[in-house]
């Protein structure tokens, strides 16, 4: 063999080796992002008012020791809710956002970009200011089902009226922000001629707060969670593909505008079944697979499992946060969550993309 | 010895809303083991009928390759016998080069091997060294090549490449069209689109000349490549020299234009 | 052993005839002793009440150990206990928001400064891992805060943890409800009497002003009633709810009502302007001072009530009134809603729309009676301004 098929054959085989290095870097650091996820988790879990700390709330679910029944209800009715609502809420809409982003080739894309808070928002108050609902639920279950399907509706429509015109992504967005102002404004409206009663119970629901969570809403979010991201894994592929450019996609044999809509569609029920329930929680959807980017990379088979446990991770850090900063009231967690994630996020740009010495 | 297998192209149509770009085009049959160059000015229809070709976006009209009918090939199929590289560079993506080339050949070849020959195809054109660098990390050419790394990949019986060289200095260009005309000899039939004439001359076996989205002509360089065709199609007076065996062309200049285009 | 040997005896004597006298006398030691043992049986019950949702909350026995859903809700404890802040272990602190009120309380009760929050807004959800820590024997919430969806599920943690939730209400449908919350919280902190007294002297008073204005035949004046007036755009005002009953009692008509289709909302200052009302009525409080708009309230003095309520009736449009121009503008304290003080403001509207049938009522003295008799802190403060 020649000193060039040589060197050329070392090359190969070095290649080989720091690409095998580096899928074990991105599986350990998966692993780790787990293990914070579970660690925010279980101190989400031993922080409140009430005493009760993270062993002993360990012990007491999984039936070890028995706490005095005050505490049990609080760590059952009270702590655990919520602390997994926070980690339901952030995987979901990161994962949403990270999706939302390779299918928009927009990194600003996140699930309230195309409206869907917006159109949240005004399903909301419809119920809230009319009474009116569109789902058959009633009852406390009136306005959640409403949020929802305006979610649901206004993507939709904005995929519907993206059809028309040929250039895919980037019509999408133009519709969806369009859509965006349009709720906007019809929830300026509705709130106009609310009640102030209304009015204070609207503003509220906006803020985002995770205190609202009981077993049923819990339930249904990681049923929904558990539906939706197999589905998101299995484009794993055709997702980082469209990374490529839509007609290198296209020419690699994947259906490009199906692989789009789909996207859309478990981005809308990830999105909208946490808007419905908890509010406008921002922010992390667009900054949580940004951090999951800049750690493993955009091989989706890693990106979008990492998207998924930096948002937990977030919101769930959001959480503790926002029962530490004043005591005896709980912030909202969408306010938490831009005050926590941005300075993170911020010093992560920067470490990035700092000017070369 | 059996004829090797044809792409025959025949009454190509495509239309962008009311306007047609190309409009029922047929063009010379285009063998396996061939280097076609398409050739033409700025918005002939260059870049359109290797789209078409690659059922990128849609058209009418029959696309044959030997037995086969391409349009009725399944997606899937199609994917692995037609290599595509676009005109447009990879923007904007973290992607590594080696995984920009496994997410090329997924599903074409088995798990375990996937790899291995990513890293082959990376060594064919001479970039292992960036295997692991992020796509938005490198230069305008060495993006260039990955796209053709992806393009080649899968090993192509049919490659329409969509000016490969364009962002490439000269030692990289010769490499490229070296490795494009012993990718026509593995097998496959090759149709590149390339500005350059001299270059088309040098590495096609058949050119064809493409004005306002109609077959201008086809043949061999030396039979296509006359000051009469630079003059009517490109608008310029250029002189076309042999030297050697290689034709070169020497524009020297501009046509006073009497048509509009 | 005493009663073993006393049924032996019992037994005993049953059956002989000399020995039923002893019986008989036997029989009226157990009376006298089962009636000096009832008051300790009777003072053993529970208290059952049935609450403004029409909720059963029971009670071992008188709250000691309060949460307040409304921080405000103190003057009202004010009213039936003498020592009201001895009872709060935890509240809402919007309280604070009155600082007039405050300062005053603060001062008779200077424990009051170290109360914990227990949540935010009124409506939005209580922190109750707080409330547990508190270890309350019951908690207060108003009716408006009790039915806002965000309280839902507090309400039912609370209930898990075996914590009773009175419901009561002064600020919705005070005159339907008033009363009855009263007479609640009443029994909730065993002052039934003092509180069955305030509801005599406030009925009282109610139905002078109901019969003057039953017993003769009257024009109900137009009255627009603009709330929290002042330092923003025109203009808060109640609707269906709240002032409203107020108003109509003291014989005006709530112009609003047209307008508003809630407990209270906003109507331009165009509307306003058209409907041209008999009586303007502002209210304020010391909650607006940092915006610049009527102040007036516990611990304000004239002079500076006066000087805002110079500064509104100035406002561009609002001067322009009828009532403005022709001396009908008046002012009053806003934090007469939610508390069963607004006799006060019922006695000064009637006054104020019907000056003939209500000469010699006397708001002010009805405010002295109140301070002497009841309140554990008193109102001193400038509580209306006349034009």
């Amino acid at each position: 063999m020649s000193g060039a098929a040589l060197a050329a054959g070392r090359r190969s085989t070095e290649a080989l080796a720091a690409y095998a290095r580096l899928k074990r870097r991105r599986r350990m650091l998966l692993a780790l992002l787990g293990c914070a996820g579970l660690a925010a988790f279980l101190l989400d879990l031993g922080t409140g008012p009430a005493s009760i700390s993270i062993p002993d709330a360990v012990s007491a679910l999984l039936g070890f020791t028995e706490l005095s029944h005050a505490r049990e209800v609080i760590l059952w009715q009270v702590r655990l809710p919520v602390a997994l609502m926070a980690v339901l809420v952030g995987a979901s809409l990161s994962l949403a956002g990270a999706e939302m982003q390779t299918v928009l080739a927009n990194p600003l894309a996140e699930p309230f970009t195309l409206g869907i808070s917006y159109a949240a928002a005004l399903g909301a108050s419809v119920a809230i200011v009319l009474g009116i609902g569109v789902t058959a639920f009633g009852g406390p279950w009136l306005v959640a089902g409403n949020a929802f399907l305006f979610a649901l509706a206004s993507l939709l429509l904005v995929q519907a009226l993206a059809r028309f015109t040929s250039a895919g992504a980037e019509t999408l967005i133009l519709f969806g922000i369009a859509l965006g102002f349009a709720a906007s404004a019809v929830l300026s409206l509705i709130q106009f001629i609310a009640s102030a009663e209304a009015l204070q119970q609207i503003v509220f629901w906006s803020m985002g707060s995770l205190a609202r969570a009981d077993w049923s809403v819990v339930t249904i979010l990681a049923c929904v969670l558990a539906l939706v991201a197999p589905f998101s894994l299995r484009a794993a592929w055709p997702l980082t593909a469209l990374r490529l450019g839509e007609e290198r996609a296209i020419s690699l044999g994947f259906d490009t505008e199906r692989l789009r809509l789909l996207a859309l569609v478990r981005v809308s029920l990830l999105a909208a079944t946490s808007v419905a329930f908890v509010g406008v929680v921002g922010f992390v959807g667009l900054v949580a697979p940004h951090i999951a980017r800049m750690l493993v990379g955009e091989d989706h088979r890693y990106f979008l499992p990492a998207s998924l446990l930096v948002g937990a991770l977030t919101v769930s850090a959001a959480s503790i946060a926002s029962k530490l900063v004043v005591p005896g009231i709980i912030i909202p967690i969408g306010i938490v969550t831009a005050l926590v994630g941005l300075p993170g996020f911020v010093w992560l740009v920067v470490r990035r993309h700092r000017r070369p010495a | 010895m059996t004829l090797p297998d044809t792409l025959t192209v025949s009454g190509l149509s495509v239309r962008y809303g009311r306007r047609s770009a190309l409009d029922g085009l047929t063009l010379p049959p285009i063998a396996a083991g061939s280097v076609t160059a398409l050739v033409g000015p700025n918005g002939a229809g260059k870049s359109t009928i290797l789209k078409a070709l690659a059922q990128i976006i849609p058209s009418t009209g029959p696309m044959r390759f030997g037995a086969r009918d391409l349009r009725s090939t399944r997606l899937r199929e199609r994917s692995s016998l037609i290599g595509f590289m676009p005109q447009a560079l990879p923007q904007g993506t973290e992607l590594t080069v080696i995984e920009s080339v496994i997410v090329a050949m997924h599903g074409a070849v088995a798990s375990d091997a996937l790899e291995r020959q990513a890293i082959a195809v990376l060594q064919r054109l001479d970039i292992v060294e960036h295997a692991l660098s992020p796509l938005d990390r490198l230069s305008g050419g060495e993006r260039q090549l990955v796209s053709l790394a992806q393009a080649i990949a899968r090993r192509p019986r049919l490659l329409f490449l969509d000016e490969p060289t364009s962002a490439l200095d000269l030692a990289r260009q010769l490499q490229v069209m070296q490795q494009i005309r012993s990718l026509a000899v593995e097998g496959a039939a090759v149709i590149v689109v390339l500005h350059d004439l001299s270059l088309a001359a040098r590495w096609a076996d058949q050119l064809i000349v493409l004005d306002h989205g109609r077959l201008y002509a086809a043949g061999t360089p030396q039979g296509v490549l006359t000051p009469a065709m630079l003059a009517d199609v490109y608008g310029v007076h250029a002189r076309v020299e042999r030297i050697g065996d290689r034709l070169v062309v020497l524009p020297e200049s501009a046509v006073p234009s009497t048509t509009t285009f | 052993m005493v009663v073993s040997s006393l049924i032996h005896h019992l037994a005993g004597a049953a059956g002989r005839p000399a020995a039923r006298l002893r019986f008989g006398a036997l029989l009226g030691l157990f009376a006298w002793v089962a009636v000096l043992l009832a008051p300790a049986v009777v003072h053993a019950a529970p208290i059952v009440m049935t609450d403004i949702l029409g909720r059963t909350v029971t009670l071992e026995k008188p709250a000691q150990r309060i949460v307040l859903g409304a921080g405000r809700s103190l003057s009202v404890l004010g009213l039936i206990h003498p020592d009201p802040a001895s009872l709060v272990v935890g509240w809402r602190d919007d309280f604070k928001r009155d600082t007039g009120s405050y300062d005053a309380w603060l001062k008779r009760f200077p424990i009051i400064a170290d109360i914990p929050v227990v949540g935010g807004a009124a409506g939005e959800s209580l922190s109750v891992e707080t409330v547990t820590t508190l270890e309350p024997d019951l908690v207060i919430l108003s009716l408006y805060d009790a039915e806002a969806p965000g309280m839902a599920r507090s309400i039912e943690v609370l209930g898990q943890l075996g914590i009773p939730v009175l419901v009561v209400d002064f600020f919705s449908q005070p005159l339907d409800n008033a009363m009855h919350s009263l007479r609640l919280l009443g029994q909730a902190l065993g002052a039934e009497r003092k509180a069955e007294d305030f509801i005599a002297f406030y009925e009282g008073k109610l139905s002078l002003v109901r019969e003057r204005l039953a017993n003769r035949p009257f024009e109900r004046p137009g009255v627009f009633m603009h709330v929290h007036a002042g330092g923003m755009p025109c203009c808060s005002t109640p609707g269906h709810g709240t002032f409203n009953e107020v108003i109509e009692l003291a014989g005006g008509r709530n112009l609003a009502l047209d307008h508003v289709p809630g407990l209270y909302g906003e109507v331009s200052l165009e509307q306003l302007l058209v409907d041209d009302p008999e009586f303007y009525i502002a209210t304020g409080g010391a909650h607006l001072a940092a915006r610049g708009g009527l102040v007036l309230g516990t611990g304000i003095d004239a002079a500076t009530a006066k000087g805002t309520f110079a500064h509104l009736l100035a406002t561009p449009g609002i001067a322009d009134l009828t009532a403005v121009r022709q001396q009908r503008a008046f002012a009053v304290w806003h934090m007469f809603n939610d508390s069963p003080v607004n006799i006060v403001l019922i006695e000064k509207l009637a006054k104020i729309f019907h000056p003939e049938l209500f000469a010699d009522v006397d708001p002010q003295a009805t405010i002295n009676a109140i301070n002497r008799d009841f309140l554990a802190v008193p109102m001193l403060g400038t509580y209306w301004i006349d034009p």
